[in-house]
Formats: C-alpha cells, sequence, structure tokens
C-alpha cells in the first residue's frame, strides 16, 4: 500500500511539474523578444560608451601622452615642429590591439581626444581596422548619429 | 478529390499503356505510375509540412525564449527551412572510412520512409483518407516501429561509439514505448469496434461529448489518463525532447546521426517532424474527434464545404497537440535514460494496462 502511494504520488509529480514549467515557459509566447535587429536598430548607448575614438586634428600637439600611456600601445604618433607648435601628421589607432579602456582621453592636455559612440568597425584584412585620423585627404567620415568631436567635446566640458 | 493512392496510379497505368498501344498495363506500367504518384505526394504534402513544420518549431522555440526565431530569408522568416534544404543538398555527401556502406546509404532512406508512410492512414478530411485502411491503427504503430530499425542500420553503419549508443538507447527507448502506445491505443478501439482510423474517427461524430476523451462525460475517467499515456509514449518513440536520448546532443554530440552529412542528415532531420505530425493526427482521430467540429456541425454535411470544414478542423486539433509538443521540448529538461525507462514500465504500462481493464468493463457495462 505505502508503494502504491509513493508510485501514485511520483507519477502526480511528474505530471503537475510538467505542468507548472509549461506555466513558466508559455508566457515568453506573447512577451516581445528582447533581440535588437541589428544594423538597422541600433541599442540605446549611454553618454559615456567607450565605442571608436573621436579625434580632433586641429587641436592636437603631437605631445605623446596618449600613445605612452596605451596600456596595449596601440597609438602610433608622428608629428612635425616643436613644444605647443607641433602639429599631428599621423595617428593612428590599432583597432586589434585597442581594449577600449579611455585612459588616452585622461592625460591629453588639449582634450583632443574622446571616446565615441560607436562601436562597431569591420575589414576584410587587419589593414582595414587600423585608422589614421590625422589623415587630411580622407578624413574618417562619422556615421549618422555617431557626435562629431566637437560635440562630444563640448558634452566633456560641461 | 482524393479517394485513395491506388486508382490515381492506375488510371496513369493506363492512360500510359494507351500511350504505347497497348490494351492492359502489365506491372511495370503500375510500378511506374506508383511511384510517379508516390513522388507527387512526397513532393506536394510531405516535404512542405516537414519543412513548415521546422519553421514553426524555431519560430516558437525562439518566442519562448525571448529570441524572434528564423526572420531573414524571406517574409518573417518563411523561405528559412527551404534556404537550409538547399543547403543541406549542395553539401559534401562524407562517408567516413570503416563505415558500412551499403548500410550507411541505405538508413536514412529508411527512417524516411517509415515515418512518412505512417500518413496513408490519417483521415484529413471526410473521404480525404490516402489509404483506409481495416487495420490502420496496427499498420500506424508497425510503421513506427520501423523506424527503429532504420536508425539502427545508422548507428552500426557509423562505425562510431557516439552513434552506436545513441540507436542502442533508441531500440530501448522506441521497442518499451511501443508496449504503452499500442496499449492506450486500443482503448479507442475498444470503444469505437474498428481498427480503422477513420472509421474510429466517424464513430465520434457529434457534439464534443461523443469525442472519445469525454465519452458520455464519465468515460474521461478512463480516457484522459489514456489519452495522456499515449501522448507521451507518443512523445518518447518520435524522440521528441524529454525523450531525445538517442540524439543527445549533449552527451552523443547527434547520436545516431553524427556521421551524416549533407541530404543523408537531412533526410533524418525532417522524417522527426513528420511522426510528429502523424503522431498528433493519429491522437486527433482516436482521441480528439478527428475531423468533426465540437458542436455536430458537420452531421449531414456533404461535398466541398465538409471537406474543408473537416480539414480545418482536423489541422486545428493537430495544430494544438504539435504546438503542445514543442512547447514541452523548450520546457522540460533531457531525462535519463533510467528514468526514461522508470516512466515507461513503472507508470505508463501499468496506467495503459488499467485503462484497457477500465475500458473493456465500461464497454460491458454499456
Amino acid at each position: 500500500m505505502m508503494a502504491l502511494k509513493g508510485w501514485s504520488h511520483r507519477v502526480w509529480m511528474g505530471l503537475k511539474t510538467t505542468f507548472i514549467g509549461l506555466a513558466i515557459t508559455l508566457p515568453y509566447i506573447f512577451r516581445r523578444p528582447y533581440t535588437l535587429q541589428y544594423p538597422e536598430e541600433v541599442p540605446e548607448l549611454p553618454p559615456s560608451e567607450r565605442g571608436l575614438h573621436n579625434f580632433e586634428i586641429d587641436k592636437c600637439i603631437a605631445c605623446d601622452q596618449c600613445s605612452k600611456i596605451c596600456p596595449v600601445d596601440c597609438i602610433t604618433i608622428e608629428g612635425e615642429g616643436k613644444g605647443k607648435l607641433a602639429r599631428i601628421r599621423t595617428f593612428e589607432i590599432d583597432y586589434t590591439k585597442c581594449l577600449f579602456c579611455a585612459l588616452c582621453c585622461e592625460p591629453c592636455p588639449t582634450e583632443c581626444i574622446h571616446m565615441g559612440p560607436t562601436f562597431d568597425l569591420v575589414g576584410y584584412t587587419r589593414d582595414e581596422v587600423i585608422i589614421n585620423y590625422a589623415d587630411r585627404e580622407n578624413p574618417r567620415t562619422f556615421s549618422e548619429g555617431e557626435k562629431l568631436p566637437y560635440e562630444i567635446a563640448s558634452f566633456a566640458r560641461k | 478529390m482524393i479517394a485513395s493512392v491506388d486508382p490515381l496510379s492506375s488510371h496513369i497505368a493506363v492512360w500510359l499503356a494507351a500511350q504505347l498501344g497497348l490494351d492492359a498495363p502489365s506491372w511495370p506500367f503500375h510500378a511506374f505510375a506508383m511511384l510517379v504518384v508516390a513522388t507527387i505526394i512526397v513532393l506536394l504534402v510531405v516535404t512542405p509540412v516537414g519543412l513548415g513544420a521546422v519553421y514553426l518549431e524555431r519560430k516558437i522555440a525562439g518566442r519562448m525564449q525571448n529570441r524572434r526565431g528564423p526572420n531573414r530569408v524571406g517574409p518573417h522568416g518563411l523561405l528559412q527551412s527551404l534556404a537550409d534544404g538547399v543547403k543541406l543538398l549542395s553539401k559534401e555527401d562524407i562517408i567516413q572510412s570503416g563505415a558500412d556502406v551499403p548500410l550507411f546509404r541505405f538508413a536514412p532512406y529508411v527512417v524516411f520512409v517509415s515515418a512518412f508512410v505512417g500518413f496513408i492512414v490519417l483521415p484529413f478530411a471526410p473521404g480525404i483518407v490516402p489509404a483506409d485502411l481495416d487495420v490502420g491503427v496496427f499498420f500506424f504503430l508497425a510503421m513506427i516501429a520501423l523506424e527503429t530499425i532504420g536508425i539502427v542500420m545508422a548507428g552500426w553503419a557509423s562505425n562510431n561509439k557516439w552513434s552506436l549508443i545513441g540507436s542502442m538507447r533508441e531500440v530501448a527507448q522506441v521497442v518499451s514505448y511501443e508496449l504503452p502506445l499500442g496499449i492506450a491505443a486500443m482503448c479507442p478501439v475498444l470503444v469505437a469496434g474498428t481498427l480503422s482510423v477513420r472509421g474510429i474517427a466517424d464513430f465520434q461524430q457529434g457534439w464534443f461529448w461523443n469525442w472519445m476523451i469525454f465519452r458520455h462525460g464519465y468515460w474521461a475517467i478512463v480516457m484522459v489518463p489514456c489519452f495522456l499515456t499515449f501522448y507521451v509514449a507518443g512523445l518518447a518513440a518520435a524522440k521528441r525532447a524529454p525523450f531525445d536520448l538517442p540524439e543527445a546532443e549533449s552527451e552523443l554530440v547527434a547520436g545516431f546521426h553524427t556521421e551524416y552529412s549533407g541530404m543523408r542528415f537531412g533526410m533524418f532531420f525532417l522524417p522527426e517532424y513528420a511522426l510528429m505530425f502523424s503522431l498528433s493526427g493519429v491522437a486527433t482521430a482516436l482521441f480528439l474527434g478527428g475531423y468533426h467540429d465540437p458542436v455536430g456541425l458537420s452531421v449531414g454535411m456533404e461535398g466541398v464545404g465538409a471537406v474543408l470544414w473537416g480539414l480545418l478542423w482536423f489541422l486545428l486539433k493537430v495544430g494544438v497537440l504539435f504546438f503542445s509538443m514543442i512547447a514541452l521540448r523548450w520546457t522540460l529538461p533531457r531525462l535519463r535514460i533510467d528514468q526514461v525507462m522508470y516512466l515507461c514500465y513503472k507508470a505508463l504500462l501499468p496506467i495503459a494496462m488499467g485503462c484497457l481493464v477500465l475500458t473493456a468493463l465500461l464497454r460491458l457495462l454499456g
């Protein structure tokens, strides 16, 4: 008799727990999925998002501070001139290395380098993800919605 | 109207023979005509059902997990299954060294054919039964059992320990679950007094209390456990989660189809959904009144209207069962093999036998 009681309890629990499980999973069918349809839908990012850099060529004095502080040595700088009159010639960030720590933004004396909101960069070769921000002939174009460098700068100064 | 497969094929045979100037078609003509009919059925009925089922499963699974499911190929991802099919067709067909090549090649066909042959006893609508066999229920159960042979062939021919373990599990599981499945199917047969699936469906015409599961109200005490037994055993016989031990991807890689690639893999993949559909169809016909609506509107209906009305209700009921199978898969974790055996021999089999005895008693008492 005890065996029968235990058996029927187990059968009942098997049935009951199945329906408890279904009661948990089935309501999800009627909820909106969380998935965003990237790239058509872009997630809302906080203003402090650390994406690809925004760089203001005209402010940069090629002081090499950002390159020195970079923990992975992803910034290559070549400048011409001396002191405060120095002007940048090459400013390359190697995004195969960059870890988006934003340490480069901190020591900049002229506040010319900022972290932007763009988080996607694709290329077929490694060279395609090394960006030269100081290339005046082919300046890096900013995608729609991405703030221009001076806008970011004014945001940062507030 | 398609009444059965045979007349159509004999029409084609006669027509072919006439084209060649012969009076009566000899057997090669009949064989060829049957092949043509079978091809048409596979292309027009079986493949869309399989592809549609795969799409539904992925879509529902996605929504149950807060995802969207396929939505890139075609509107709402409707062509995803088709794209996957094309991909499978164009893949390299790999047969690894050490395999038993003839068995390896033959196994997918056995599984494919046995899963789809079960369709011919399904009563889709009044007058639309591919083959109204007198032993329909028995035939259907036999065809489910036949699938096991194909899977054992696949597991053995693969020369791979995962595949062999998978196919051994399949044998242990499916052969065990045949017992409660068959015994549970006997209860409606006892009540209706016929083994023909169409006959049992027609027996339940009228209001929903004529359905086997609610029969006269008090029969539900027997028939609801009986239906649940049939349903669970059917899940196990179709290797659906939580009973998908033969292919348990986390333990056995993919079980019996580890070594299969390309379209041969597809031939293992589609029958799973076909079996789900045909099991839902048979469960509908045996317990849920088949193609009859719940308020007795189908009584006295005739012609195309009756067919469409019946088809609608059949697909509706099958759809509900099909959906519940998918929902269960994405709800329950996979059982252990000893739990599977426990459920079969210690839970479902006694319940099914009790139901059979009670049904017989109730039938005797009127």
